[in-house]
């Protein structure tokens, strides 16, 4: 398992690499978000369907931004 | 163009305070785009600290661009030098006021048609009129790119630990993939490519354009080889050639502002000219 990931990760590009942390970076926004409306709204359980919602608005604006950012840099980035 | 998102923020005045505060916005917002235009040059001179050329310099340089400005029918620009062993050369300017600066590298290990043949490169750029639009832009994404030094000198002043100190390398790199993606969009929607453009003028005005290849290879090997110095990705785009290498994980983020041309590309092209 870990062989398949080594390999997968080292022939990725340099920007996609870039493209993959920027997603880590902002799932951690995500969590501070969730920690936030836990902490404002006193529960986790009850406001599920509240944090499902902004979840999915963040992941499908997160990931169409992505998207559009791939298809520029795929075209667009000189390697080295 | 940059105002444009800024005038949604008019709408929002309107709902909270009648047209009077719509207007008042709208004012605002157009005097501070056209301010932010107006000064952007100014800004970027500051932020690399750059001062008057020697006078030893500028006799030489002097008749060359009068030269360049006169052929190419563009206004005159001023010269300036910054700090860096890196030769570097980038122009900035708005409102047909243009400043072309090199640094104290370029100034030392150029030759005459050397400088010459890069001078008339950044005077092409001027005629080519992708100036004002790089520069704002690469105003702009420096400062969102600035963002993740500033992080980690917060991150060292609230003892996490020295600049060469895993932490503070790991808070950089967290923000860094933060505002990377939106600096990089900017720079790939809003920058304009003139690079090749401006070899081609350059290569059909000079008499031998092998100082001109020469030149960019020159400049290239010493990136490659001596350069130690971190520049903000988001002015990469204004540079001669792409001063941004990535040499190990913390630098990943500078690949998404490599949008110059690759260096054989570009002296293959110049070599080709008639």
């Amino acid at each position: 398992m870990v062989p398949l990931i080594t390999d997968i990760f080292t022939s990725l590009r340099n920007w996609q690499k870039a493209l993959l942390f920027s997603l880590v970076s902002y799932m951690i926004v995500l969590l501070g978000i969730f920690v936030a409306v836990v902490f404002i709204m006193k529960g986790f359980s009850k406001n599920l369907p509240i944090l499902a919602g902004i979840t999915i608005a963040y992941m499908f604006l997160m990931l169409s931004v992505m998207i559009i950012a791939r298809s520029l840099f795929k075209k667009g980035l000189v390697e080295e | 163009m940059f105002g444009i998102p800024l005038l949604a923020l008019v709408p929002i005045a309107f709902y909270f305070g009648g047209t009077s505060v719509a207007a008042i916005s709208l004012l605002i917002l157009l005097v501070l785009s056209i301010s932010i235009y107006r000064y952007s040059p100014k800004v970027l001179l500051m932020w690399y600290r750059c001062k008057k050329m020697p006078s030893a310099k500028h006799a030489e340089i002097d008749p060359a661009l009068f030269f360049l400005a006169s052929k190419l029918s563009i206004p005159y620009p001023r010269t300036c030098t910054f700090a860096s062993a890196v030769p570097l050369v980038f122009t900035v300017g708005s409102f047909n006021n243009y400043t072309v600066v090199l640094s104290e590298g370029a100034l030392n290990i150029l030759d005459e048609n050397e400088m010459k043949a890069v001078l008339t490169c950044e005077a092409a750029k001027i005629a080519s009129g992708s100036v004002p639009v790089n520069t704002l832009v690469a105003l702009i994404a420096g400062v969102i790119a600035s963002v993740p030094t500033l992080a980690m000198w917060m991150s060292i002043l609230a003892g996490f630990g020295q600049e060469k100190d895993i932490a503070p390398r790991v808070v950089r790199f967290l923000v860094m993939g933060l505002v990377s993606l939106p600096a990089a969009l900017l720079v790939h929607l809003f920058s304009v490519k003139a690079t090749l453009r401006s070899d081609e003028i350059a290569a059909r005005m000079i008499v031998n354009k092998n100082y001109l290849a020469g030149s960019l290879c020159m400049i290239d090997n010493y990136i490659r080889l001596h350069c130690t110095e971190n520049f903000n990705p988001g002015h990469a785009n204004l540079f001669l050639l792409n001063p941004l290498r990535v040499n190990d994980m913390f630098d990943v983020y500078s690949s998404m502002f490599m949008i110059k041309p690759d260096l054989r590309q570009r002296v293959r092209m110049i070599e080709q000219m008639k």
